[in-house]
């Protein structure tokens, strides 16, 4: 019995040891491999570190490009145009980033100011061409009055905002509702004092 | 006597605490990592033993995979705005994926099999710069930020 169980290991333990060079071998031939690192939108580059077994090269210019060849990483020559080429259809396919919108509110009151009804139709109408939207609207107030009442006030602005965004097209269910009452202000002020910058109504969509 | 009782109430903590894991995975699992914002030609999402065709608004979930024929692309952004996408005849396997909206505290691993790969980096990354890491077939990359692509051949 015991030495069955035995037996039993040691084929379980060759068997393993017998697979081991084989999957060795097939992530080895799996070809080249090639990380280029991308100027932003804003022309900012940022940095990304390679790393394959023993080996590791940091990419932070832009155009900078790893090649991952039999294991080893090893900086690979820059072509900007041909790895533009490579990735084109790629790159073709991210989503756009993400924008914030804001607007603002008169005095104690769900009532935009005039400029932001303005712009209010204008994003309005960005959002509703938008594909696959997620919208977070976030509710602000300023510090007049006491904190309970500003988090009715800033949920009041939220939900109108949200409404209209729904009558725009938007599914309710991809809008999320959020007040912060005078939590978070655009400038800080002391408490009970009247600031436009703060009565406000932000919209993000991802 | 005591011995009797303890039996019983052993197998129902048990049984509690077995059912209350399978239900916070349950919960973890049918939670959006992010959506799927473009879609070009052939597509497919591959979640578990489902192939579901993909298309702009459709959750994506941590360990799914991403398919793409050879006239496809697709794109999408997670929870923190990280973007990516790939191009066709790609597989992209979206390993991990966890971030919490207030504190930004999270992580990512996403492993890039066959194609092409590209990817801007979002809020995680911005909070925790060791967050985000993905991998090829050889290689592992540490993404510190913000923009680059990934070819497999």
């Amino acid at each position: 019995m015991r030495r069955a169980l035995i037996l039993v290991l040691a084929m379980l333990t060759a068997a393993c040891a017998g697979q081991r060079p084989f999957f060795q071998f097939t992530s080895k031939s799996a070809g080249r491999e090639r990380i280029t690192l991308l100027p932003g939108a804003d022309g900012k580059v940022g940095k990304v570190i390679v790393s394959a077994g023993e080996s590791r090269v940091t990419l932070d210019s832009a155009y900078a490009t790893a090649e991952i060849r039999g294991g080893t990483v090893s900086k690979g020559e820059a072509d900007q145009e041909a790895s533009r080429a490579r990735i084109e259809v790629a790159l073709a396919a991210l989503p756009r980033p993400p924008r914030k919108f804001t607007v603002f509110y008169q005095l104690d009151q769900s009532t935009l100011t005039p400029d932001s009804k303005q712009d209010l139709e204008a994003i309005r109408h960005y959002l509703a061409n938008v594909i696959a939207p997620e919208v977070v609207v976030t509710g602000h107030a300023d510090r007049l009055g006491p904190m309970a009442y500003n988090d009715e006030l800033s949920l009041r602005r939220a939900k109108q905002i949200r409404q209209v965004l729904v009558e725009a097209g938007i599914p309710g269910d991809r809008i999320q509702v959020i007040a912060r009452g005078e939590r978070e202000p655009l400038i800080a002020t002391p408490d009970n004092l009247s600031e436009p910058h703060n009565r406000r109504v932000e919209i993000k969509l991802r | 006597m005591l011995k009797r009782l303890h039996q019983p109430l052993f197998l129902l903590a048990m049984l509690t605490a077995l059912s209350g894991f399978l239900s916070s995975t349950a919960v973890r699992a049918a939670e959006p990592a992010g959506t799927i914002k473009v879609v070009t030609g052939s597509a497919d999402i591959l979640r578990g033993d489902e192939v579901i065709a993909a298309a702009p608004g459709a959750p994506v979930l941590a360990q799914d995979r991403l398919r793409t024929g050879p006239d496809g692309s697709v794109g999408i952004t997670f929870k923190d705005d990280t973007r990516i996408s790939s191009g066709p005849n790609s597989t992209v396997a979206i390993d991990k994926y966890a971030f919490d909206g207030t504190t930004h505290v999270g992580e990512m691993l996403i492993s890039v099999l066959k194609g092409t790969f590209s990817m801007v980096s979002g809020m995680l990354v911005k909070h925790s710069p060791e967050a985000a890491t993905i991998k090829t077939p050889t290689a592992t990359i540490g993404v510190r930020g913000t923009e680059f692509a990934i070819e497999v051949d």
